[in-house]
C-alpha cells in the first residue's frame, strides 16, 4: 500500500474523464503485491489526485481503481479493461449509483 | 515499402499504460495505412532511448529537450481529445 501510495506522489494517476465523473487507477511495482486483488471504490465525495499528465494540476477523483497484480501481463489487461470502462461514460455513471457488490459485478461483467 | 517511423511509448513503469497506449496507437495507425514500430520503456530510460526514436509518446510528463518530437497524452485512457491525439500522432510522423 505504501508503495501505491508513493508512486503516486512521483507518478500520480488521476483521470480527467469525458463524463466530468473523474477516475484514479492507484497501482505500483508488482514486486511489492503480496496478494493479488483489484480494488474499486466509488466516493460520494471527491478526492483530489494529481493529474497524471499535469501534476500540478488537481482532479476531484469519484471513481478509483486500484491495481494490485503479480504479472505484468495481468495488469496490463486489467488496465486495458478498466479503460474501456473509463471510456464509457454512462457505465461510469451507473457504477456510481450502484450500491451493492453484486450490481458492480453485474455492471462490470457487462462491460 | 517505407522504412517503419519509430515510435517510443513511455510510462511510469514501462509496463502497464504504456502497453494500453501502444496498442491504440498501433491500431489506430495501422487503419490509416501507416507503417510504424512501436516500443515500449520506463519514464526514466526515455532520454537514453530517444536517439532511436522518431517520436516519443508519454503518459506523463516528460523531460524536455530530447531532440525528439514529444506528446504527451492520456487521450487513450480517457477517451477525451483521443481523434486529435491521433492526428498530432500522424501529422509529427509524416513531417
Amino acid at each position: 500500500m505504501k508503495a501505491a501510495i508513493d508512486r503516486e506522489k512521483q507518478l500520480p494517476t488521476g483521470l480527467p474523464l469525458a463524463g466530468g465523473i473523474n477516475a484514479a487507477i492507484p497501482h505500483t511495482e508488482i514486486e511489492h503485491v503480496i496478494k493479488p486483488a483489484l480494488g474499486m471504490a466509488t466516493l460520494k465525495k471527491p478526492v483530489a489526485f494529481q493529474n497524471m499528465i499535469s501534476p500540478e494540476e488537481m482532479v476531484p477523483v469519484r471513481l478509483v481503481f486500484l491495481l494490485a497484480l503479480e504479472k505484468p501481463k495481468a495488469q496490463v489487461e486489467m488496465l486495458q479493461e478498466i479503460a474501456s470502462v473509463l471510456l464509457n461514460s454512462v457505465l461510469v455513471e451507473e457504477l456510481l449509483n450502484e450500491n451493492t457488490y453484486e450490481g458492480i459485478i453485474k455492471l462490470l461483467k457487462q462491460a | 515499402m517505407d522504412t517503419p517511423k519509430r515510435v517510443l511509448v513511455a510510462c511510469g513503469t514501462g509496463i502497464a499504460t504504456s502497453t494500453v497506449v501502444a496498442k491504440a496507437i498501433e491500431e489506430s495507425l495501422k487503419e490509416r495505412g501507416l507503417n510504424v514500430m512501436i516500443s515500449q520503456c520506463k519514464i526514466s530510460e526515455v532520454r537514453s532511448l530517444a536517439g532511436n526514436a522518431d517520436l516519443i509518446i508519454t503518459t506523463t510528463p516528460a523531460p524536455k529537450d530530447l531532440g525528439v518530437p514529444v506528446i504527451q497524452t492520456i487521450a487513450f485512457l480517457t477517451g477525451i481529445g483521443k481523434e486529435e491525439v491521433i492526428e498530432e500522432i500522424v501529422k509529427a510522423l509524416e513531417s
